[in-house]
């Protein structure tokens, strides 16, 4: 196969925010809502660190938060 | 006759609270079988709201998800924590279950061989617009990535790795493997660990070639 430019630079990119400790799909998923519910003051803490980070690497993740933001009528912060 | 009203119609007025909604689906009868016809009519209305207007969501396909969704709630009760708003961990897993078979959908004619290709990674050419040392460090770290997806990470690793950056979602990975989102992720997780380790071990720094191609112009270089 041949990777686009896109490709290596998602792949290199996905590099850069590579961490020994990461959360799976399922682990985002269970703590999601809390997330979501969190003020952006309490987003951007400790607590969400790895939820925040989860979101950095995973497109499949970043689309589902997207629609529940839509479902839930929340602000997209 | 008294003129008092029943707990179902004060909880019908006033709206069920966390602690209502696990005690009614968690019970028997007529009051669990009115929270789930409350619960199922508003995560319907939620993910209609989320997918207006888009043609591949249907009605039937938002239905099917609830209906799904309904299910893993009531067998999910016990794991409910009460950390968040019940509909709002409810509409966590409605939203995930539409998304899940769109996904299916989406992908179902994609084989695994079809979606990374027959004969391993080759990158494209480096962008000739740039100056000649981008272009050089470029093709450089090319060739080095090349090198280790083939022969630094496991066959497995290596499906996984490719496939993601094809687009394919994890969970529509794992069916094709036949095992779970969770595993595949470890796999991806290790197959980019062991990659960012392997530059690094050769004198690469991941912030620094990911430069290379996000800020061509003005980024740094070895
Ligand atoms: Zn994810």
């Amino acid at each position: 196969m041949t990777l686009s430019h896109e490709q290596v630079r998602t792949l290199l990119v996905s590099l850069r925010f590579t961490r020994d400790r990461e959360l799976t799909c399922d682990e985002w998923l269970e703590d999601l809502s809390t997330y979501l519910e969190a003020t952006p003051t309490e987003k951007l803490g400790e607590t969400f660190q790895l939820v925040r980070e989860h979101l950095d690497l995973c497109s499949d993740c970043r689309e589902e938060i997207a629609m529940m933001v839509m479902a839930l009528c929340l602000s997209s912060e | 006759m008294g003129t008092g009203i029943c707990v179902e119609q004060v909880t019908y007025l006033r709206g069920r609270d966390n602690h209502d909604w696990v005690r009614d689906l968690g019970g028997n009868g007529s009051e669990r079988e009115a929270a789930l016809s409350d619960l199922r009519t508003q995560l319907l209305d939620r993910l209609r709201r989320a997918w207006a207007g888009n043609p591949c969501a249907d009605d039937a396909l938002l239905e099917d998800a609830v209906q799904n969704s309904l299910i893993q709630i009531l067998s999910k009760l016990g794991s409910y924590l009460g950390r968040a708003r019940f509909m709002t961990w409810a509409t966590t897993i409605a939203v995930h279950a539409v998304v899940t078979e769109m996904r299916r959908r989406r992908w179902s004619d994609v084989t695994l061989e079809s979606a990374i290709g027959p004969n391993g990674s080759q990158y494209a050419p480096t962008d000739l617009s740039l100056s000649p040392a981008v272009q050089s460090a470029r093709g450089e770290v090319l060739g080095l990535l090349n090198s280790l997806i083939r022969d630094e990470l496991t066959e497995r690793q290596r499906i996984v790795l490719l496939a993601e950056l094809q687009g394919m979602p994890l969970e529509e990975i794992a069916r094709r493997l036949g095992t779970n989102r969770n595993a595949i992720y470890k796999l991806a997780h290790d197959a980019r660990r062991s990659l960012k380790a392997k530059l690094k071990a050769k004198g690469y720094v991941a912030d620094e070639i990911a430069d290379l191609w996000t800020n061509p112009q003005g980024g740094r270089t070895q």
